[in-house]
């Protein structure tokens, strides 16, 4: 009996030592050092050791996967091209990555981790706006800074983001003159069911409306729809010459494949967020004719983006995408501001050190604001029969971003 | 016949010793970690609480219902929604152009008021939801997949509602607040959830170990014959599906105001879903078994996810096959039968000699 | 526009009654709540990528290996797993839903996490007055006839149909008759799984079909089947039938997610006063 009891608490005992132990074990740290690894993630000192550390936030798994896939090749490839042309200030750039599975909970806690953890001194990652919210309050607490390779909605601006994607305002300007003067005045509007497209179409809507067009229908769908027919059918009630997407991710796909078995060939399509991946899921013969704004496209005619394409499909062996460029630009950018802030810095120098900071990237010129938004050069594409975008558009100078453009134009 | 609570022929005797030293444990736990292992850990202590009131449910009475979170939701929502509130209309619906919140959240904006409000509202959709659906004509597996259906709506409630609750970009900087108008910081708010834990296990084994709790597993394992002596089966899952709900709802609250962040993908049907796996691991019907069930997975998933990230869903998804095949009962279940089955034997070859 | 939105509905009905069918097999007569039914979804999809995609065969052939592969996988999980949790509900659903995580996974490290691309075999779309139907979707909705039609007369018309319903309506009964029982459960679980294969193969062409998306149709394909009755295949069809319409119609006029959460609220509703469904079969 006595034998039992015993053998019990061994069991229990070993449990909780091995749980104990993992979890200190991967710290590296028992409670004294807990306390410093706090301090050097305050500080930014992370810089003083041999390596600048830096946080690679990315999705393997769930919605956004294939869109963190492009960020994390491009930032991989553009921090190896760093380290091999000597690193910055002499020190190598070591990225640590994270996967988060498309989920603001992991992404959160997995920032936490790269913070406290591993010391990094600043996060490059995440997709969409709900895992962008979720970090921001632990780069916040810890005054660690968080680099945002997406487009998003602007509405936001924090002194721990640098916001490297586009805000609505930067493509919506020239999108929305163009469309009402070279497709057409009646504009359908489309969108997924949360603040993004919420934000953009509401944008899009003054904005046509400035240049004589008339929006003849707006419809705001959930992000795990698998079925467009009745979205389909309203389109075709409205009879609207244009119709205006900011579908994302799969629901795009999901749309267009549906969309073309109508074979409707009146009305026009624009999906803003259709990139060369999202074509090439779609399938040529379903997309072919379709717009998109996003502001690059492997088809971009600069020096920059001749090297960057090449690489790029060498390295990965798919065409790069706005995701790819984002990323690459974001890394690009941030070694340009961590050699200008010098051996040491808080998040605040590196932070200073980014605004103003420019990089001919594969897109363009892209420049920090002080705003912590970047200038992009707005584009339209349109797929022709390769699945890649011929160039219709092409802004002569970047465009200035304006997150709080969105708030102007939103109205119930 | 009463019988000693430490003797050992009392089974429940070595509950309360795994139980005592994994409280301990979690005690010293912060004087050997840092800031990010502890939030994990508190993390953790949330989703006890909410695998405690699942196995009141599932374990004791045998209603499996796969859409808890909604009541995690609930409670975090309404605390989350209230709480945010403090520092005028928060950001996600001015974002959407609301400039005037609705009469209610001003209300909710009191703390005590939100906080009471959250656990009042899991009773009452509880009870609603329990005089609706528990009646002799739906069957467990109905239960089952009513409540799966129902964490669909809600989860497309709250993405659908986004003015009023934030959609898909879930609330975000909700305040560590509980009850009063003070920030608790992080290492001191960690006792405060380890003392919500501690007295929550306390009710469960109060309410087990009491006569109501032999009811309930009465319940489970044959309610016809309950019935047949005069109980009122209906009234006594309804009553349970209540207090499982508001404690729930408590583990949303803390879920809310620790991890600072509430969304869709945490009271939906993943989340749902996750609980389940917690108690089938740490063996369900003895309230221990919720404890290391929950520490177990989520501390795997936490270490896992950082090594093995590719393979994190396949291990997973390997040991919950493993658990159901080899250890039905969960850790803790097969390892009281064990002990408790060899006591008997000896004792029986005792009786023998 | 109702007009629209009936037919709509009928394109939208034919999909569920497709996606639903091996669920009202594997759920109504076997009783198994299988939680990877949207993986198998998907693995059917996936099985087609590689016939078309890959190996550039043509659909027909893709339609069946999609049906073979799945089915054999589904013959795998019963012989493996499932076979020893009949009756044990709560265990089945953990199993089934540890299930879908693997296949997730796996169908990633086979082919990534990205989306993948099938033609249609066939384009064009019909006009019926204001209303225009794809040919896709018309072929949709014969292949889900074909499908309930042939489910139908194996089910009633042959031997093994006889055997399958037997060995539903009393195990042991038939165990006694002589009937293999566990060769019966397999084939029946796999014949199930084969159709939501060939249902995956199907709807390829017109959704997009990552690793991840298996999920999205598992509530759809649930409500179909206890609303319409578990016991019933006609009550699938049934199922499908208001489902499809209600969405359809409430989705036009008003909009689809409201018409989701409508729908799934109306079907608690009726399986709380009609747990078994709208159609019951008469049991001894």
């Amino acid at each position: 009996m006595k034998n039992a009891v015993k053998r019990v608490l061994t069991v229990v005992m070993a449990v909780i030592l091995c749980v104990g132990m993992t979890a200190c074990g991967s710290d590296s740290s028992g409670a004294s050092t807990a306390d410093k690894s706090k301090e050097e993630a305050k500080g930014g000192t992370a810089a003083s050791g041999d390596t600048i550390k830096v946080g690679l936030l990315t999705a393997s798994s769930g919605g956004t996967a294939v869109l963190d896939g492009y960020i994390a090749n491009a930032v991989i490839m553009a921090v190896d091209e760093i380290n091999e042309a000597g690193g910055v200030n002499g020190k190598q750039i070591e990225l640590i990555k994270e996967d988060y599975a498309s989920d603001p909970a992991m992404a959160a806690e997995k920032a936490e981790k790269l913070i406290v953890n591993d010391g990094v001194s600043c996060i490059i990652g995440v997709v969409l706006s709900s895992c962008r919210q979720a970090v921001l309050p632990v780069v916040e607490k810890y005054d660690n800074l968080l680099i945002y390779p997406t487009d998003y909605e602007g509405l936001e601006q924090s002194d721990n983001i640098i916001y490297v994607g586009c805000v609505p305002n930067q493509q919506i300007q020239t999108i929305a003159p163009w469309l009402a003067e070279n497709v057409g005045k009646k504009v359908y509007l489309i969108g997924n069911d949360y603040l993004y497209p919420r934000s953009t179409l509401a944008q899009m809507k003054a904005m046509l409306e400035e240049n004589g067009a008339t929006v003849v229908g707006e419809e705001y769908i959930a992000m795990d729809e698998t079925d467009y027919t009745a979205s389909i059918s309203k389109i075709m009630d409205a009879e609207p010459d244009v119709v205006f997407s900011v579908l994302v991710g799969d629901c795009i796909t999901a749309f267009q494949k549906q969309y073309a078995q109508y074979g409707i060939d009146d009305i026009e399509m624009f999906h803003l967020c259709l990139d060369e991946s999202g074509a090439e899921a779609i399938g040529i013969e379903s997309c072919e004719g379709v717009y998109s704004g996003q502001t690059y496209f492997c088809t971009v005619e600069t020096d920059a983006n001749k090297v960057f394409r090449e690489k790029y499909k060498e390295a990965y062996g798919t065409e790069p995408t706005v995701y790819a460029s984002n990323g690459y630009v974001a890394a690009n950018l941030l070694a340009k501001a961590l050699e200008s802030a010098g051996e040491e810095f808080t998040t605040e120098d590196l932070v200073n050190a980014f605004r103003g900071q420019s990089f001919e990237g594969p897109a363009g010129l892209t420049t920090v604001c002080d705003n912590n938004h970047c200038t992009v050069t707005p584009r339209i594409g349109q797929v022709n029969a390769d699945g890649l975008f011929d160039i219709l558009f092409e802004s002569e100078s970047p465009v200035e971003p304006d997150p709080q453009a969105g708030a102007k134009y939103y109205t119930e | 016949m009463k019988q000693k609570l430490f003797s050992k022929d009392n089974p429940m005797s070595m509950m309360f010793i795994i139980d005592i030293l994994l409280f301990v444990f979690l005690a010293i736990f912060p004087l050997f970690v840092n800031e990010f292992r502890l939030q994990i850990m508190a993390k953790c202590l949330c989703y006890i609480v909410f695998a405690y009131s699942l196995d009141l449910l599932w374990g004791y009475v045998g209603l499996m219902s796969m859409g808890h979170a909604v009541f995690f939701g609930i409670g975090a929502y309404i605390v989350a929604i209230g709480y945010s509130m403090e520092g005028g209309i928060p950001s996600y619906m001015t974002s959407l152009g609301v400039m005037k919140a609705p009469g209610i959240y001003y209300v909710l904006a009191h703390k005590p008021i939100a906080f009471f409000a959250a656990l009042i509202g899991c009773g009452v959709v509880a009870s609603i939801l329990g005089a609706f659906l528990f009646t002799k004509k739906v069957n467990s597996v109905f239960f089952s997949l009513i409540t799966f259906a129902l964490a669909r709506v809600f989860e497309l409630l709250i993405i659908n509602q986004q003015k009023y609750t934030g959609g898909a970009n879930g609330i975000t900087q909700v305040p560590s607040k509980l009850l009063v108008d003070v920030e608790i910081p992080d290492n001191i708010y960690y006792f405060v959830l380890l003392g919500i834990v501690v007295l929550v296990y306390v009710f469960c084994r109060y309410l087990t170990n009491s006569r109501y709790g032999l009811i309930l597993e009465a319940v489970r394992e044959n309610e016809d014959r309950l019935n047949f002596f005069g109980y009122n089966v209906v009234r006594f899952k309804v009553v349970v599906f209540i207090i499982s709900a508001v404690i729930a709802g408590l583990a949303g609250i803390m879920f809310a105001t620790s991890q600072s962040f509430i969304g869709p993908s945490n009271v939906g049907i993943s989340a749902s879903t996750a609980v389940l796996v917690w108690l089938a691991l740490g063996g369900r019907g003895n309230i221990t078994g919720a404890t290391v069930g929950t520490l177990v997975v989520c501390w795997a998933e936490s270490l896992f996810s950082e090594q093995l990230t590719d393979y994190w869903n396949i291990i997973y998804g390997i040991m919950v096959l493993l658990v159901v095949f080899f250890i039905p009962k969960g850790i803790v279940g097969t390892l009281r039968e064990a002990v408790y089955n060899k006591r008997t034997e000896a004792r029986h070859n005792l009786e023998l000699e | 526009m109702l007009l629209t939105f009936i037919i709509n509905g009928l394109m939208t009905a034919a999909s569920l009654l497709m996606l639903s069918m091996g669920m009202a097999i594997i759920f109504g007569i076997m009783n198994v709540v299988n939680l990877a039914h949207g993986e198998l979804i998907i693995i059917g999809a996936y099985v087609s990528y590689t016939m078309i995609g890959i190996l550039q065969l043509p659909f027909g052939i893709a339609l069946l290996s999609s049906f073979v592969v799945t089915g054999i996988i589904g013959a795998i999980i019963e012989k493996l797993v499932v076979k020893k949790l009949y009756g044990k509900t709560a265990e089945t659903l953990l199993v089934t839903y540890a299930l879908s995580m693997i296949f997730q996974q796996v169908i990633k490290l086979l082919y990534g996490a990205g989306y993948i691309h099938l033609s249609s075999p066939v384009s064009g779309a019909v006009k019926i007055g204001k209303a225009i139907m794809p040919v896709y979707y018309i072929c949709i909705i014969a292949v889900a006839a074909i499908m309930f039609l042939v489910t139908l007369i194996l089910f009633h018309k042959t031997r093994l149909g006889m055997q399958i319903r037997a060995v539903s309506q009393n195990r042991t009964m038939a165990g006694c008759l002589g009937v293999n029982v566990k060769k019966i459960d397999t084939l029946t679980f796999a014949y199930g799984a084969g159709l939501t294969g060939l249902a995956g193969c199907m709807i390829a062409p017109i959704n997009s079909i990552s690793p991840f998306v298996g999920s999205n149709y598992i509530v759809d394909t649930f409500m179909t089947v206890v609303l319409g009755g578990v016991d019933s295949l006609f009550g699938s069809v049934l199922g499908s039938v208001i489902i499809g319409e209600s969405n359809a119609v409430i989705g036009g006029y008003i909009d689809t997610v409201f018409a989701e959460m409508i729908v799934v609220f109306a079907v608690v509703v009726i399986i709380r006063f009609k747990p078994k469904g709208l159609i019951v079969r008469e049991r001894r």
